[in-house]
């Protein structure tokens, strides 16, 4: 318990604010996890971010309660699909890990989701060309009626998440404008 | 024949590879570890699964096969039941694939009115007096402004690609 005060008084919010964003924490997981299955320590530290926008890997450490390897691995994944950017702390050897508005964080995940994107709907296009043109010898094998429908769904999914964030990124542009 | 087969299958084999890894990479924009996302990429495309032959697929061992099944259920994400053939659990997602494209126009209406009803609650709560001056009030004031703009952004983006409909005038009469 003292660990826990000292911890958050470190982080510079009152105890009664602390708890406002435990909640938003809360939230961000179970919505995340409920409406499009996504991982809750992922999303945890996304929270922060959203709320903070500039923090370190400690900070990370001392307001979740995960380990130094969780945090470091869930960095470097938002770093990768850059929904943060990392930078270092003039005079340190520290990493400060920060999350633009909100327009600038849909812009600079477009081009590296765009293309990855891309590449698999090509793909995916390419596979179910191949599974049908080879239906009549492979519909008794065990999976492959699994296999054609997943390729379905998945070629239309990823050219659906291809387009919507080809809008959210034009839609962030037009509030920016505003 | 038999050759015939055996080439049939392993071309399937390959390709189901390849399906998987799309899958598990895809996931990484979900903050899925690759464990996870590989289990999930089975339950995809077989539908119904059992420990032994996601063992066998993924590599991973029993004890770490069980440990993901469970997290992903504790998600709400899979669903366990008994299998009538035998006495292996069977485990299949709540939502299947060929169905998560309709659930999900459906859903997203509701996530984003449970947002907004949130951003509202937390709002109420910094307007009353002792808290609205408090350290750290300004930073949940600016993500609320924040997290207004991109549910809007993501709700406009949605209805523009017709992906979530429209509510009825009853529905809105209804929240």
């Amino acid at each position: 318990m003292i660990a826990k005060i000292a911890r958050d008084n470190l982080k510079g919010f009152d105890p009664e604010i602390r708890q406002i964003e435990r909640d938003i924490v809360t939230f961000f997981k179970e919505k995340g996890a409920e409406f499009g299955g996504k991982d809750p320590m992922f999303m945890t530290i996304l929270a922060y971010f959203y709320v903070r926008e500039r923090l370190t890997q400690q900070d990370l450490q001392d307001l979740s309660g995960f380990s130094a390897g969780t945090v470091s691995k869930v960095l470097h994944k938002l770093v990768e699909i850059n929904v943060i950017t990392k930078g270092m702390i003039p005079g340190t050897h520290k990493h400060l890990y920060i999350m633009d508005q909100p327009s600038v964080v849909f812009s600079q995940f477009y081009l590296p989701a765009r293309r990855i994107l891309l590449k698999y709907e090509d793909e995916l296009k390419q596979i179910r060309v191949y599974l049908i043109a080879h239906a009549s010898e492979m519909p008794r094998i065990r999976g492959f009626s699994g296999m054609l429908a997943a390729v379905t769904v998945l070629q239309r999914s990823v050219h659906l998440a291809f387009t919507l964030i080809a809008e959210m990124k034009e839609e962030a542009e037009k509030q920016v404008k505003k | 024949m038999r050759y015939g087969r055996l080439n049939a299958e392993m071309e399937l084999g390959a390709i189901e590879k390849r399906l998987v890894e799309i899958i598990v990479n895809l996931g990484y924009f979900k903050g899925r570890s690759r464990r996870t996302s590989e289990i999930l990429a089975y339950l995809c495309i077989h539908t119904k699964v059992k420990q032994k032959m996601l063992r066998k697929a993924t590599g991973y061992s029993l004890g770490t096969v069980s440990n993901t099944l469970k997290e992903l259920r504790q998600l709400g994400l899979i669903r366990e039941s008994r299998d009538p053939e035998g006495r292996e659990r069977l485990y299949e997602l709540v939502v299947p694939l060929s169905q998560q494209l309709a659930y999900y126009s459906i859903a997203m209406n509701r996530y984003f009115h449970e947002w907004n009803e949130f951003l509202e609650k937390l709002e109420n709560e910094l307007r009353k007096n002792h808290i609205a001056k408090k350290k750290g009030a300004e930073e949940i004031r600016h993500f609320i402004n924040k997290m207004r703009v991109v549910i809007s952004v993501t709700a406009d983006a949605m209805r523009r690609l017709q992906f979530t409909k429209p509510e009825t005038q009853q529905e809105v009469a209804d929240k």
